[in-house]
Protein backbone atom coordinates (compact mmCIF):
# COMPACT_ATOMS: atom_id res chain seq x y z
CA UNK A 1 0.00 0.00 0.00
CA UNK A 2 1.24 3.48 -0.84
CA UNK A 3 2.28 5.40 2.23
CA UNK A 4 0.15 8.32 1.07
CA UNK A 5 -3.27 7.08 0.09
CA UNK A 6 -4.37 8.02 -3.38
CA UNK A 7 -0.96 9.31 -4.48
CA UNK A 8 1.89 7.77 -6.43
CA UNK A 9 4.27 5.96 -4.13
CA UNK A 10 7.53 7.87 -3.72
CA UNK A 11 10.88 6.47 -2.77
CA UNK A 12 11.54 9.09 -0.13
CA UNK A 13 8.96 11.03 1.84
CA UNK A 14 9.41 14.26 3.71
CA UNK A 15 7.95 13.55 7.13
CA UNK A 16 7.54 15.98 10.00
CA UNK A 17 7.08 14.44 13.43
CA UNK A 18 5.66 16.63 16.18
CA UNK A 19 6.65 15.32 19.59
CA UNK A 20 9.83 13.46 20.42
CA UNK A 21 8.61 11.22 23.21
CA UNK A 22 8.94 7.44 23.30
CA UNK A 23 6.72 6.96 20.24
CA UNK A 24 7.95 9.97 18.24
CA UNK A 25 11.63 9.16 18.70
CA UNK A 26 11.22 5.50 17.76
CA UNK A 27 9.18 6.30 14.67
CA UNK A 28 11.72 8.99 13.71
CA UNK A 29 14.63 6.55 13.84
CA UNK A 30 12.69 3.89 11.97
CA UNK A 31 11.59 6.20 9.16
CA UNK A 32 14.98 7.88 8.75
CA UNK A 33 16.68 4.47 8.62
CA UNK A 34 14.28 3.61 5.79
CA UNK A 35 15.66 6.56 3.83
CA UNK A 36 12.90 9.11 4.40
CA UNK A 37 13.64 12.76 5.19
CA UNK A 38 12.54 13.16 8.77
CA UNK A 39 12.24 16.33 10.83
CA UNK A 40 11.42 16.03 14.52
CA UNK A 41 9.97 18.98 16.41
CA UNK A 42 9.92 19.21 20.20
CA UNK A 43 10.19 21.94 22.81
CA UNK A 44 12.38 19.77 25.04
CA UNK A 45 16.05 19.83 24.05
CA UNK A 46 16.80 16.74 26.15
CA UNK A 47 14.17 14.77 24.23
CA UNK A 48 15.79 15.72 20.93
CA UNK A 49 19.26 14.91 22.26
CA UNK A 50 18.01 11.48 23.28
CA UNK A 51 17.24 10.47 19.68
CA UNK A 52 19.06 7.30 18.81
CA UNK A 53 22.36 7.18 16.93
CA UNK A 54 20.54 5.69 13.92
CA UNK A 55 18.47 8.83 13.46
CA UNK A 56 19.78 10.74 10.45
CA UNK A 57 17.19 13.49 10.11
CA UNK A 58 16.79 17.02 11.45
CA UNK A 59 15.64 18.32 14.79
CA UNK A 60 13.83 21.58 15.43
CA UNK A 61 13.71 22.90 18.97
CA UNK A 62 10.53 24.89 19.51
CA UNK A 63 6.85 25.05 20.37
CA UNK A 64 4.92 23.21 17.69
CA UNK A 65 1.87 25.29 18.54
CA UNK A 66 3.70 28.29 17.08
CA UNK A 67 3.41 28.82 13.37
CA UNK A 68 7.05 29.87 12.99
CA UNK A 69 8.25 26.56 14.42
CA UNK A 70 6.16 24.64 11.90
CA UNK A 71 7.42 26.91 9.11
CA UNK A 72 11.01 26.22 10.20
CA UNK A 73 10.22 22.52 9.92
CA UNK A 74 9.02 23.24 6.36
CA UNK A 75 5.66 21.64 7.00
CA UNK A 76 4.49 23.16 3.71
CA UNK A 77 6.81 20.73 1.92
CA UNK A 78 5.91 17.69 4.00
CA UNK A 79 4.23 14.65 2.53
CA UNK A 80 3.23 13.44 5.97
CA UNK A 81 2.79 15.01 9.41
CA UNK A 82 2.77 12.75 12.46
CA UNK A 83 1.34 14.66 15.40
CA UNK A 84 2.38 12.77 18.51
CA UNK A 85 2.44 15.20 21.42
CA UNK A 86 1.11 13.80 24.71
CA UNK A 87 -1.91 16.12 24.74
CA UNK A 88 -5.03 15.48 22.63
CA UNK A 89 -6.07 19.14 22.43
CA UNK A 90 -2.60 20.20 21.30
CA UNK A 91 -2.65 17.43 18.73
CA UNK A 92 -6.03 18.51 17.39
CA UNK A 93 -4.80 22.07 17.03
CA UNK A 94 -1.50 21.19 15.33
CA UNK A 95 -3.09 18.57 13.10
CA UNK A 96 -5.65 21.12 11.93
CA UNK A 97 -2.96 23.67 11.18
CA UNK A 98 -1.02 21.03 9.23
CA UNK A 99 -4.10 20.05 7.25
CA UNK A 100 -5.71 23.43 6.66
CA UNK A 101 -2.85 25.96 6.72
CA UNK A 102 0.04 23.93 5.34
CA UNK A 103 -2.12 21.59 3.20
CA UNK A 104 -0.07 18.57 4.28
CA UNK A 105 -1.39 15.67 2.18
CA UNK A 106 -1.47 13.16 5.02
CA UNK A 107 -1.85 14.02 8.69
CA UNK A 108 -1.85 11.33 11.36
CA UNK A 109 -2.40 12.30 14.97
CA UNK A 110 -2.44 10.47 18.25
CA UNK A 111 -5.56 10.78 20.41
CA UNK A 112 -5.66 9.16 23.82
CA UNK A 113 -9.33 9.87 24.44
CA UNK A 114 -11.60 7.90 22.06
CA UNK A 115 -14.26 10.58 22.43
CA UNK A 116 -11.98 12.95 20.49
CA UNK A 117 -11.89 10.71 17.43
CA UNK A 118 -14.92 12.35 15.85
CA UNK A 119 -13.35 15.80 16.01
CA UNK A 120 -10.24 14.57 14.22
CA UNK A 121 -12.09 12.62 11.56
CA UNK A 122 -14.33 15.62 10.74
CA UNK A 123 -11.23 17.31 9.35
CA UNK A 124 -9.85 14.32 7.49
CA UNK A 125 -7.16 13.65 10.04
CA UNK A 126 -6.22 10.04 10.60
CA UNK A 127 -6.05 8.95 14.21
CA UNK A 128 -4.01 6.51 16.19
CA UNK A 129 -5.77 5.90 19.49
CA UNK A 130 -3.59 3.94 21.97
CA UNK A 131 -6.64 3.27 24.14
CA UNK A 132 -8.57 1.62 21.31
CA UNK A 133 -5.47 -0.22 20.13
CA UNK A 134 -4.99 -1.59 23.64
CA UNK A 135 -8.64 -2.60 23.81
CA UNK A 136 -8.28 -4.43 20.49
CA UNK A 137 -5.09 -6.16 21.61
CA UNK A 138 -6.59 -7.24 24.91
CA UNK A 139 -9.71 -8.44 23.15
CA UNK A 140 -7.59 -10.43 20.69
CA UNK A 141 -5.47 -11.87 23.49
CA UNK A 142 -8.58 -12.97 25.38
CA UNK A 143 -10.05 -14.55 22.26
CA UNK A 144 -6.82 -16.49 21.71
CA UNK A 145 -6.88 -17.56 25.36
CA UNK A 146 -10.51 -18.61 24.88
CA UNK A 147 -9.64 -20.71 21.81
CA UNK A 148 -6.84 -22.45 23.62
CA UNK A 149 -8.99 -23.45 26.62
CA UNK B 1 34.18 10.11 -9.57
CA UNK B 2 33.66 13.65 -8.19
CA UNK B 3 34.86 14.21 -4.62
CA UNK B 4 32.51 15.84 -2.13
CA UNK B 5 33.42 17.27 1.28
CA UNK B 6 30.78 18.08 3.88
CA UNK B 7 31.54 20.45 6.76
CA UNK B 8 28.89 20.47 9.48
CA UNK B 9 29.08 20.15 13.24
CA UNK B 10 25.85 18.12 13.33
CA UNK B 11 26.56 14.42 12.99
CA UNK B 12 23.08 13.73 11.60
CA UNK B 13 23.62 16.20 8.79
CA UNK B 14 27.06 14.82 7.95
CA UNK B 15 25.61 11.34 7.83
CA UNK B 16 22.67 12.42 5.67
CA UNK B 17 24.98 14.14 3.18
CA UNK B 18 27.27 11.11 3.10
CA UNK B 19 24.39 8.67 2.53
CA UNK B 20 22.81 10.80 -0.18
CA UNK B 21 25.99 11.61 -2.07
CA UNK B 22 27.45 8.09 -1.86
CA UNK B 23 24.20 6.69 -3.21
CA UNK B 24 24.73 9.00 -6.22
CA UNK B 25 28.25 7.70 -6.78
CA UNK B 26 30.24 10.58 -5.26
CA UNK B 27 33.25 10.01 -3.05
CA UNK B 28 32.50 11.67 0.28
CA UNK B 29 34.54 12.91 3.25
CA UNK B 30 32.93 14.68 6.17
CA UNK B 31 34.32 17.10 8.78
CA UNK B 32 32.91 18.53 11.98
CA UNK B 33 34.99 21.73 11.79
CA UNK B 34 36.22 24.14 9.14
CA UNK B 35 39.79 23.68 10.34
CA UNK B 36 39.67 19.92 9.74
CA UNK B 37 38.25 20.51 6.26
CA UNK B 38 40.96 23.06 5.38
CA UNK B 39 43.63 20.60 6.45
CA UNK B 40 42.12 17.92 4.22
CA UNK B 41 41.78 20.36 1.30
CA UNK B 42 45.53 21.04 1.45
CA UNK B 43 46.15 17.37 0.83
CA UNK B 44 43.37 16.66 -1.61
CA UNK B 45 41.01 19.10 -3.32
CA UNK B 46 37.36 18.18 -3.68
CA UNK B 47 35.04 19.12 -6.56
CA UNK B 48 32.29 20.41 -4.29
CA UNK B 49 32.09 21.33 -0.59
CA UNK B 50 28.84 21.41 1.38
CA UNK B 51 29.39 23.81 4.24
CA UNK B 52 27.33 24.98 7.21
CA UNK B 53 27.54 28.63 8.28
CA UNK B 54 27.33 28.02 12.01
CA UNK B 55 30.41 26.04 12.96
CA UNK B 56 32.50 25.84 16.13
CA UNK B 57 35.63 28.09 16.07
CA UNK B 58 36.00 29.18 12.43
CA UNK B 59 32.51 29.77 10.97
CA UNK B 60 31.36 28.97 7.44
CA UNK B 61 31.80 32.50 6.11
CA UNK B 62 35.41 32.62 7.36
CA UNK B 63 35.97 29.20 5.85
CA UNK B 64 34.75 30.38 2.43
CA UNK B 65 36.90 33.54 2.69
CA UNK B 66 39.96 31.39 3.47
CA UNK B 67 39.20 29.11 0.54
CA UNK B 68 38.86 32.13 -1.77
CA UNK B 69 42.12 33.65 -0.52
CA UNK B 70 43.96 30.46 -1.36
CA UNK B 71 42.28 30.43 -4.81
CA UNK B 72 41.16 26.82 -4.57
CA UNK B 73 39.18 25.71 -7.56
CA UNK B 74 36.02 24.03 -6.28
CA UNK B 75 32.37 24.91 -5.79
CA UNK B 76 30.79 25.60 -2.40
CA UNK B 77 27.19 24.92 -1.49
CA UNK B 78 26.10 26.43 1.81
CA UNK B 79 23.71 24.43 3.96
CA UNK B 80 22.36 26.33 6.90
CA UNK B 81 19.48 26.92 9.25
CA UNK B 82 20.52 30.58 9.28
CA UNK B 83 18.20 32.04 6.65
CA UNK B 84 18.50 35.78 7.20
CA UNK B 85 18.79 37.86 4.06
CA UNK B 86 22.13 39.20 5.32
CA UNK B 87 23.58 35.69 5.75
CA UNK B 88 22.41 34.56 2.32
CA UNK B 89 23.69 37.76 0.67
CA UNK B 90 27.10 37.61 2.29
CA UNK B 91 27.49 33.98 1.30
CA UNK B 92 26.57 34.67 -2.33
CA UNK B 93 28.90 37.69 -2.39
CA UNK B 94 31.70 35.24 -1.64
CA UNK B 95 30.85 33.34 -4.79
CA UNK B 96 29.06 30.30 -3.46
CA UNK B 97 27.18 28.15 -5.89
CA UNK B 98 23.95 27.53 -3.96
CA UNK B 99 22.33 28.05 -0.56
CA UNK B 100 20.20 25.26 0.89
CA UNK B 101 18.20 25.79 4.05
CA UNK B 102 17.87 23.17 6.77
CA UNK B 103 15.95 20.94 7.00
CA UNK B 104 16.57 19.75 3.47
CA UNK B 105 15.64 16.64 1.54
CA UNK B 106 18.11 14.31 -0.22
CA UNK B 107 16.54 15.40 -3.50
CA UNK B 108 17.43 19.04 -2.80
CA UNK B 109 21.06 18.01 -2.27
CA UNK B 110 21.13 16.00 -5.47
CA UNK B 111 19.53 18.79 -7.53
CA UNK B 112 21.87 21.39 -6.09
CA UNK B 113 25.13 19.53 -6.73
CA UNK B 114 24.04 18.50 -10.21
CA UNK B 115 23.17 22.09 -11.05
CA UNK B 116 26.44 23.41 -9.59
CA UNK B 117 28.64 20.98 -11.47
CA UNK B 118 26.72 21.57 -14.69
CA UNK B 119 26.74 25.34 -14.25
CA UNK B 120 30.45 25.46 -13.44
CA UNK B 121 31.31 23.40 -16.49
CA UNK B 122 29.10 25.54 -18.67
CA UNK B 123 30.34 28.88 -17.27
CA UNK B 124 33.99 27.94 -17.73
CA UNK B 125 33.43 26.56 -21.20
CA UNK B 126 31.53 29.63 -22.37
CA UNK B 127 34.07 31.98 -20.76
CA UNK B 128 36.90 30.25 -22.59
CA UNK B 129 35.02 30.61 -25.87
CA UNK B 130 34.46 34.35 -25.30
CA UNK B 131 38.11 34.94 -24.40
CA UNK B 132 39.13 33.16 -27.58
CA UNK B 133 36.88 35.50 -29.61
CA UNK B 134 38.41 38.53 -27.86
CA UNK B 135 41.89 37.24 -28.69
CA UNK B 136 40.79 36.88 -32.31
CA UNK B 137 39.43 40.48 -32.13
CA UNK B 138 35.89 39.27 -32.90
CA UNK B 139 34.49 41.80 -30.46
CA UNK B 140 30.91 41.94 -31.75
CA UNK B 141 30.35 38.20 -31.39
CA UNK B 142 32.16 38.19 -28.02
CA UNK B 143 29.85 40.96 -26.77
CA UNK B 144 26.78 39.03 -27.92
CA UNK B 145 27.85 35.89 -26.07
CA UNK B 146 28.82 37.86 -22.95
CA UNK B 147 25.33 39.46 -22.82
CA UNK B 148 23.87 35.95 -22.81
CA UNK B 149 26.27 35.03 -20.02
CA UNK B 150 24.96 37.99 -17.96
CA UNK B 151 21.48 36.61 -18.37
CA UNK B 152 22.42 33.04 -17.35
CA UNK B 153 24.87 33.89 -14.54
CA UNK B 154 23.78 37.22 -13.07
CA UNK B 155 25.52 36.49 -9.76
CA UNK B 156 28.88 35.69 -11.36
CA UNK B 157 31.78 38.12 -11.71
CA UNK B 158 32.85 36.55 -15.02
CA UNK B 159 30.35 38.27 -17.38
CA UNK B 160 31.53 41.67 -16.08
CA UNK B 161 35.17 40.69 -16.44
CA UNK B 162 34.63 39.41 -19.97
CA UNK B 163 32.63 42.50 -20.96
CA UNK B 164 35.54 44.54 -19.65
CA UNK B 165 37.86 42.66 -22.01
CA UNK B 166 35.48 43.22 -24.90
CA UNK B 167 35.16 46.97 -24.22
CA UNK B 168 38.69 47.85 -23.17
CA UNK B 169 40.01 48.69 -26.64
CA UNK B 170 37.26 51.10 -27.77
CA UNK B 171 35.60 52.14 -24.50
CA UNK B 172 38.14 52.01 -21.67
CA UNK B 173 35.87 53.88 -19.23
CA UNK B 174 33.06 51.37 -19.74
CA UNK B 175 35.59 48.57 -19.47
CA UNK B 176 36.81 50.00 -16.16
CA UNK B 177 33.24 50.00 -14.84
CA UNK B 178 32.87 46.32 -15.72
CA UNK B 179 36.18 45.39 -14.11
CA UNK B 180 35.16 47.27 -10.94
CA UNK B 181 31.81 45.46 -10.95
CA UNK B 182 33.60 42.12 -11.31
CA UNK B 183 35.88 42.96 -8.36
CA UNK B 184 32.87 44.06 -6.29
CA UNK B 185 31.24 40.68 -6.86
CA UNK B 186 34.42 38.67 -6.43
CA UNK B 187 37.32 40.52 -4.82
CA UNK B 188 39.61 37.53 -5.41
CA UNK B 189 39.45 37.96 -9.19
CA UNK B 190 43.05 39.13 -9.57
CA UNK B 191 42.84 39.26 -13.37
CA UNK B 192 40.15 41.93 -13.17
CA UNK B 193 42.33 43.99 -10.83
CA UNK B 194 45.29 43.67 -13.19
CA UNK B 195 43.19 44.69 -16.20
CA UNK B 196 41.77 47.67 -14.33
CA UNK B 197 45.26 48.78 -13.36
CA UNK B 198 46.50 48.41 -16.94
CA UNK B 199 43.70 50.68 -18.19
CA UNK B 200 44.97 53.52 -16.03
CA UNK B 201 41.45 54.99 -15.83
CA UNK B 202 40.58 57.02 -12.74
Amino acid sequence: MAIIKGTVKKKEYYIVIIGCGRLGSRIASLLSSQGHSVVVVDRDEDALQALSYEFSGFTILGEATELDTLKNAKLDKADIALVLSPDDNTNIMIALVAKEYFSTPRVIARAYDPSNLEVFSQFGIEIICPTLLAVESIKEALEIAGDES
Amino acid sequence: MPIVYAVDDEMNVRRLIRQTMESEGYEVDTFATAEEALEAIQTRQPDVVFCDITLPAMDGIEFIKTVNEKAYDFRIIVISSVTSVEAVRSAFRLGICDFITKPFTPQELKDSIEQCLKSEESLQKRSREIRKLVDQKKYHRAAQLTRKLFFDYPESAFPHFLMGLVEKRDHPKTAAKHFRAAIAIDDTLKEAEAELKSLGVE
